[in-house]
C-alpha cells in the first residue's frame, strides 16, 4: 500500500476512533465522571458565571444536571464576583443545571493551603 | 429525556424528577448571572426553558430590585443555574 | 519527510496519567494529575492545587471533573508530546496489523453494545459508517 503525507490525517482519525472505542475512554453513552461515588456526600460545585455551592449530592443525570440536599451558596464580592471568605446562605434542596456545572470536586479531601509554589520568594 | 447510563442507585432522585414534581407550586430561580425568580411552575421542556405565572424578578447587586410580571412567562432555560421547589426567594417568606 | 499532523484530542489522552495544568475561562488554574479525559475535552484530575486567579489564594483538592467548555487551555510537560511523536511512529510502522486486528473487535464489541443500547440510530447507519471508514483505509 502507498501511504502519502497528505492521506495520513482520516488514517489517523479512524484508528483514533477505533482505538478510542475499544480503550473506552469516551465510549458512547458513558461518561468519565461516575457521580454515584458521591451521593450522599457533599461536594463542591462551581457554576459559570462564578456561582458556587455546597450540598449533599442525593442524585444526578446524564446530563450532570444535580439534586444536592442542605446546599448552599457562597456569597461573591459583587465588583470582583470572587467569594467573600466563607460566608454562606442557605437554600435547602436545590437542582443545578447540568448545562451551568463548571467543575465538581468532592469537599472530603479539600483544604485550603499556603502557597505550595513559594520557593522563599515575595510575591 | 433519556437516562441511559444510569445504573444502580434506583433510590436517588432525578433532577428533572424533581422539578416535574414542583409543576403547579412556586418555584425559586437563581439564574447565572445576579437575577432571580420566583413564580408558579407551569411547565418545561428537555432544555428546561419553563413557562411560570405570577412572577416575581429580583436583581441582586443593588439588593432587592422588584419587578412583577403577571400572566406568563417563556424564561429562556440557557441562562438558569439553580432550581429551588418551593422557593420562597432570595427575601423569605412574603 | 513526511509532515504528520497531531490531534489536540489524541494530545490530551497521550497526557492521561501525567501531571497537567488547567486554566479556565475565569482565570483559575489547577494543576494536577489528569485521569481521564473524553471528547469534549470534559477531564478528571487528581491531587490538584486550584489557584485563584489573582494567585493568592490556594486549595488543595484530592480529585475533580472539570468541564471542556470552561478550560481555556492546558499546559503538558514535554515528556508527554515526545510519548505522542513515539505513538505516531510506531502507529506508522504498524498500521496494517494493527488496523486488521482493531477493526474486527470493533465491528464484534460495537454490534454487542450498539443491540443492547441504541434505539434511533438505526445498525445500518453505522454499517455504512464502519464501511466508509474501512474504504479510507483500504484506499491508502
Amino acid at each position: 500500500m502507498h501511504r502519502s503525507s497528505s492521506d495520513i490525517i482520516p488514517l489517523d482519525l479512524a484508528v483514533d476512533q477505533i482505538i478510542r472505542m475499544i480503550f473506552r475512554t469516551a465510549a458512547k453513552k458513558e461518561s468519565i465522571l461516575d457521580l454515584n461515588r458521591y451521593i450522599d456526600k457533599q461536594i463542591s460545585v462551581k457554576f459559570s458565571g462564578g456561582r458556587e455551592v455546597v450540598g449533599l449530592l442525593k442524585g444526578y443525570d446524564t446530563l450532570v444536571n444535580l439534586v444536592l440536599d442542605e446546599c448552599e451558596e457562597f456569597i461573591r464580592d459583587p465588583e470582583e464576583g470572587q467569594r467573600v471568605g466563607n460566608e454562606k446562605r442557605h437554600l435547602g434542596i436545590v437542582v443545578c443545571r447540568g448545562s451551568a456545572v463548571m467543575l465538581i470536586s468532592p469537599m472530603d479531601g479539600t483544604e485550603e493551603i499556603a502557597n505550595p509554589y513559594a520557593n522563599g520568594e515575595a510575591i | 429525556m433519556a437516562t441511559e447510563g444510569q445504573q444502580s442507585n434506583t433510590s436517588q432522585r432525578l433532577p428533572l424528577e424533581l422539578i416535574a414534581e414542583c409543576t403547579g407550586s412556586k418555584l425559586w430561580i437563581i439564574m447565572k448571572n445576579d437575577k432571580e425568580l420566583v413564580g408558579t411552575l407551569r411547565g418545561f421542556d428537555d432544555y428546561v426553558n419553563m413557562v411560570l405565572e405570577d412572577v416575581t424578578e429580583f436583581e441582586n447587586t443593588p439588593e432587592g430590585i422588584r419587578t412583577n410580571q403577571l400572566d406568563q412567562i417563556l424564561l429562556n432555560g440557557n441562562n438558569i443555574c439553580l432550581l429551588i421547589p418551593g422557593g420562597s426567594g432570595p427575601l423569605g417568606d412574603q | 519527510m513526511e509532515k504528520s499532523v497531531m490531534l489536540p484530542l489524541s494530545l490530551l489522552r497521550t497526557a492521561q496519567g501525567h501531571p497537567v495544568l488547567v486554566e479556565l475561562k475565569n482565570g483559575d488554574t489547577y494543576n494536577g494529575y489528569l485521569v481521564s479525559c473524553d471528547s469534549w475535552m470534559n477531564i478528571n484530575l487528581r491531587r490538584v492545587i486550584h489557584t485563584s486567579k489573582d494567585g493568592d489564594q490556594f486549595w488543595k483538592i484530592a480529585e475533580c471533573y472539570v468541564r471542556g467548555n470552561t478550560i481555556k487551555f492546558l499546559g503538558i510537560s514535554d515528556e508527554v508530546i515526545n510519548l505522542v511523536q513515539k505513538e505516531e511512529e510506531q502507529a506508522q510502522l504498524q498500521p496494517e496489523e494493527e488496523e486488521e486486528e482493531t477493526e474486527e473487535t470493533e465491528e464484534e464489541t460495537e454490534e454487542e453494545e450498539e443491540a443492547e443500547e441504541e434505539e434511533e440510530v438505526t445498525e445500518e447507519a453505522i454499517e455504512e459508517e464502519r464501511e466508509e471508514e474501512e474504504e479510507e483505509v483500504r484506499v491508502l
